[in-house]
């Protein structure tokens, strides 16, 4: 196999093989490295363009390039220029946007890596003549689409985990207890309140078999075990309906009587019930 | 985006003069701070002024949260100013956190200055107790601060602008400062806070290879006397001098005792 298509390879598989289990964010900043490991460069980083004023350079290697911001305008005009292709510098030009990012070197690669909301460039820097020959750049084109997944694929995760850090965040601030259980049977979810009226391990993802366990127990531990246990069964009786201001009154060193609320919840992708429970 | 507008440079002084002095102000203040101290150098030198991002007349249009999280964007911005006006044998003076971005421009391209003056300027303002250093404020006193601002932000600079002015005598000055700072965003000024008082370049001195001098007041609230002398020990032969003023502006309070230490360093 040709030393270009090779490298190509091991980057698809060395990438591949990530481990999952680390923060998404160290996926990027592993994948640019590993390009500057296999092309043998002196200066691999990304740059984001963030919006219309600000392009931050992020996931350096050597790492004091990171936080450095370079104007947005001269490099996407340079992208522009030459339609959004991979830039190959055997020599600096004179109006160079990346003077300060490519100090010390000889020649470079800018790769453009266009997606949402977000587009950035992959900088590649040598102090060393190199030869862009065809395998190179067959090559670099290799590494540009798999950078691309990476970078789409870092991009909705953090999308995601923000998502779910401010729902959970508003979840868990609420002063009731609530339980949501997916109709599917493998998904539910507690907040804070509710895990410790379950007596649950903690908030967060738990199976339905265990929430309904738990749900069962809360409800044996009633006074009014019959009338709750009568009132659930007119209300399974569809899926459509719903409760609210249902007493669960429970004994004990302190006696408490919770007003519960069962909801359904549906939507497109989504099918179960919400629990909520009031002091 | 035209440079000039966006920062609202200025030019003053002699343009036939070989030499140039570069005026950058801190926060909540813009260049007209220097207006007592630019005539005493406008026959030998020429002088460019300027509006930091978020400040003074600054085109507020292209401030953006994100290129102003740190103070890269700040020094991006210098640089861009630098080239837009071709000075010649450089004298960067910077007050507060502008003295530490003129030292980030400094030791990213050290042609762009001959000499760095730095007025008030501090590398951290956070105590660091892993190192032992001492920046004048802690944890608790800057989440404070934050919650100040963002709370109640017209309350703040009531209670913030002398303080940070003193000069007790004089109460216009404060009420000066307090009517600079009112007529910044809130939600900028917030911003530019975190960017300053969260930073830490302490790592930036030892690589400063311009003569540079450090200005310290007495009774200044936001730089301790201690941090300018953490200064001058890990600047490679930099100078420290203590003026006759009191308080963070020494340009606003004492000019004269500024424009003594400037004519004996440039």
């Amino acid at each position: 196999m040709i030393k270009w298509e090779s490298k190509a390879l091991d980057f698809i598989n060395q990438t591949s093989r990530w481990d999952k289990e680390k923060h998404i964010s160290s996926f990027l900043a592993f994948s640019i490295s590993l390009v500057k490991n296999l092309l043998q460069a002196d200066v691999a980083l990304q740059l984001e363009f963030e919006n219309e004023h600000s392009a931050k350079v992020k996931n350096a290697s050597p790492n004091f390039h990171n936080g450095a911001v370079v104007n947005p305008d001269p490099v996407r005009q340079l992208l522009y220029r030459n339609a959004f292709k991979t830039i190959y510098w055997q020599e600096f030009p004179a109006d160079n946007p990346l003077k300060d990012q490519l100090e010390d070197l000889l020649c470079a690669v800018i790769i453009p890596i266009n997606i949402e909301p977000h587009n950035s460039l992959l900088l590649l820097g040598w102090s060393d003549p190199q030869e862009f020959d065809q395998g190179f750049q067959d090559c670099i084109e290799t590494i540009r689409l798999r950078l691309k997944e990476i970078l789409t694929q870092t991009q909705e995760r953090l999308y995601f985990q923000g998502i779910a850090i401010r729902f959970a965040a508003i979840l868990h601030s609420l002063p009731h207890a609530v339980v949501f259980i997916n109709n599917d049977g493998y998904a539910g979810w507690v907040n804070q309140k509710a895990a410790d009226i379950l007596e649950l391990a903690g908030p967060g993802e738990q199976l339905p078999a265990i929430l309904s366990d738990a749900m069962t127990q809360l409800r044996n531990r009633a006074v009014n075990t019959e009338d709750i246990y009568n009132t659930a069964i007119q209300l399974f009786a569809s899926p459509e309906n719903a409760i609210s201001d249902w007493e669960w009154k429970l004994d004990g060193e302190s006696p408490i009587t919770y007003r519960v609320s069962c909801l359904p919840v549906t939507s497109q992708r989504i099918n179960g019930r919400l629990w909520i429970f009031e002091e | 985006m035209d440079l000039s507008k966006k920062h609202n440079i200025h030019f003053a002084g002699n343009p036939q003069a070989g030499k140039t002095l570069v005026f950058g102000h801190g926060f909540g203040i813009d260049q007209q701070s220097f207006s007592q101290i630019v005539p005493a150098f406008e026959q030998d030198y020429r002088i460019v002024l300027y509006d930091n991002a978020g400040g003074g007349n600054s085109d507020l249009s292209s401030y953006s949260y994100e290129r102003y999280e740190t103070l890269e964007g700040y020094v991006t911005d210098l640089m861009s100013i630098m080239a837009f006006a071709q000075g010649t044998h450089t004298t960067f003076i910077g007050h507060s956190v502008s003295g530490m971005i003129g030292m980030m421009v400094a030791n990213r391209q050290p042609q762009l200055f001959d000499k760095l003056v730095l007025i008030g300027s501090s590398p951290r303002y956070l105590d660091d107790q892993h190192s032992s250093y001492i920046g004048g404020f802690d944890d608790a006193a800057l989440k404070a601060l934050f919650e100040a601002m963002q709370t109640n932000y017209e309350a703040w600079v009531i209670g913030f602008s002398p303080m940070a002015m003193r000069n007790e005598d004089r109460p216009e000055l404060a009420k000066q400062f307090a009517s600079s700072l009112q007529a910044l965003r809130p939600d900028i000024a917030l911003a530019v806070a975190k960017a300053i008082f969260l930073l830490d370049h302490r790592q930036e001195l030892p690589r400063v290879s311009h003569p540079t001098l450090v200005i310290q007041t007495a009774n200044d609230i936001v730089v301790p006397p201690i941090v300018s002398e953490y200064m001058e020990r890990h600047i490679p032969g930099s100078k420290r001098i203590k003026i006759n003023a009191e308080g963070h502006f020494p340009q606003l309070s004492a000019p004269h005792e500024v424009i003594a230490a400037l004519q004996s360093f440039v």
